[in-house]
């Protein structure tokens, strides 16, 4: 290729620079998520009547969206080591099975969401759902982003080309089942 | 399998931590972890005291050790230079920074010389209607078993400073019932409308604002203190050597109910003992 960016080239710290971008990335979304956890755990702390609403939210939906997550998040690191071996067509199955994982989230989200909203827990209900409904939703949103990309990246790899990039998202993606490793806990276990 | 990796990036840890064998390893870790994170909390409700702890230890530790579990064998960040361990420090550095600075306020609902209506009234309102919930049925009892309607209880709309008591004044039979009633209802009117700014929760009062404890004099009868909620007080009243002069706002659109609930509570409570006024 005649042509490379100067991300994948070159590298000051010792490690691509695409893939320290990423860790910025990520740092910054650090401070995005914890801009709502933090909040919600001040206030869930000072209002014992929240654990009279998170009594609704449902178990099943949150435990099945973990274990869909955690699953997509074996998809993508078997991805980076395809990708690894220089094999990019392999790389691109694993990722495309993590789109799949990214759609199975999104659908039971969908579900859950659907169920809940029609029993009057909205956004507006109080501030548990509030917090409940903008923390899950930019996770969510995350995911849609993170699903995406991979779309991008698996296209490239099947193609042999950009392989780095198939442990870039998957740094990305990794990082968005950490938020919800923690949000299945904050919302759905604490009772 | 192993000896065969491309190392694309230089990464310079060894080959077993980037097989996939050793990465189904690890997921299989994490979903044994899953399946504690939610049947520990299932088991800790029946457990009494130490359930809070079983459950603040398998839903909030595992998740620190699922995401442990991530962060270094999915994300390889301890095999990572060391900056970009340093660049997610530092974000989490401000968020605790974040939380250091601004949960002492969100936390307390009373301060030196602030008090949290809005904060306290939500947590009446919530409490009340939780206990309504439950008088009216409690379909989502202990068991989660529906009624054949299938009717979900909605939640509360919010509403300003309103307090949704549990039960009706009028569904009081005995004295003693009537007088709990009074006291509760009065409670959550006063810590919910402006009453409690002034006076403070404990009754004490300050600054300009007199106390309400031991003011027996200037609170009368029942209708005398009545009239005041109701009418508010521009006259200077002195206690001791203080001279009180900053009026009181009147409150004309209370409700019966409401002016007897809290004219019982200021007058039972904090060592004050002059008596219920019935609506």
């Amino acid at each position: 290729m005649a042509f490379r960016p100067i991300a994948t080239t070159r590298s000051v710290t010792g490690m691509p620079t695409g893939r320290l971008a990423i860790w910025w990335l990520l740092a910054s979304e650090i401070v995005i998520f914890g801009g709502v956890l933090v909040p919600y755990l001040m206030h869930r702390l000072a209002h014992p009547e929240w654990a009279n609403y998170s009594v609704h939210t449902n178990i099943i939906a949150g435990g099945t969206n973990t274990f869909i997550l955690l699953t997509s998040s074996l998809f993508a690191v078997l991805a980076h080591a395809a990708a690894e071996r220089g094999d990019g067509k392999l790389a691109a199955k694993w990722l495309i099975a993590t789109i799949f994982g990214a759609i199975a989230f999104l659908c039971v989200k969908t579900v859950e969401w659907s169920i809940e909203i029609s029993h009057g827990y909205t956004i507006t209900a109080n501030g548990f759902w509030a917090f409940y409904y903008t923390a899950a939703g930019i996770h969510a949103s995350h995911v849609i982003g993170g699903a995406i990309c991979m779309g991008f990246v698996a296209h490239a790899a099947w193609h042999g080309k950009e392989l780095q990039r198939v442990e870039f998202v998957g740094l990305y993606w990794h990082f968005v089942d950490l938020v919800w490793i923690f949000l299945f806990p904050l919302l759905y276990i604490a009772k | 399998m192993a000896q065969s990796h491309a190392h694309t990036d230089g990464h310079d840890h060894d080959h077993d931590a980037h097989s996939p064998r050793h990465y189904v390893k690890v997921y299989v870790g994490l979903l044994v972890l899953l399946a504690v994170s939610i049947v520990g909390p299932e088991v800790s409700s029946h457990m009494g005291a130490a359930g809070l702890y079983v459950m603040l230890i398998t839903a909030f530790g595992i998740a620190f050790v699922k995401a442990w579990l991530v962060i270094k064998h999915f994300m390889h960040l301890p095999a990572e230079k060391p900056i970009a361990g340093y660049i997610l420090l530092i974000c989490l550095m401000f968020l605790v920074l974040f939380f250091a600075g601004v949960a002492p306020d969100v936390h307390n609902h009373d301060g030196a010389n602030w008090t949290n209506l809005a904060a306290k009234a939500e947590i009446a309102r919530g409490m009340a209607a939780h206990e309504a919930e439950l008088a009216a049925g409690g379909e989502h009892g202990a068991h989660g078993e529906h009624t054949t309607t299938h009717e979900v209880p909605k939640p509360v709309v919010r509403e300003p400073a309103v307090v949704v008591a549990p039960k009706k004044f009028t569904d009081m039979k005995t004295d003693a019932e009537k007088k709990a009633w009074l006291m509760k209802r009065g409670e959550d009117v006063y810590v919910a409308t402006a009453c409690v700014t002034c006076h403070r929760t404990n009754g004490a009062g300050h600054a300009a604002f007199p106390p309400l404890v031991g003011q027996k004099d200037h609170m009368g009868d029942c209708a005398t203190t009545l009239g005041i909620i109701k009418g508010g007080m521009s006259a200077p009243i002195t206690i001791g050597d203080t001279v009180y002069t900053m009026p009181m706002p009147p409150t004309p659109n209370i409700s019966a109910e409401d002016a007897a609930a809290v004219a019982t509570y200021v007058r039972n409570s904090w060592g004050n003992d002059y008596g219920v006024c019935a609506p």
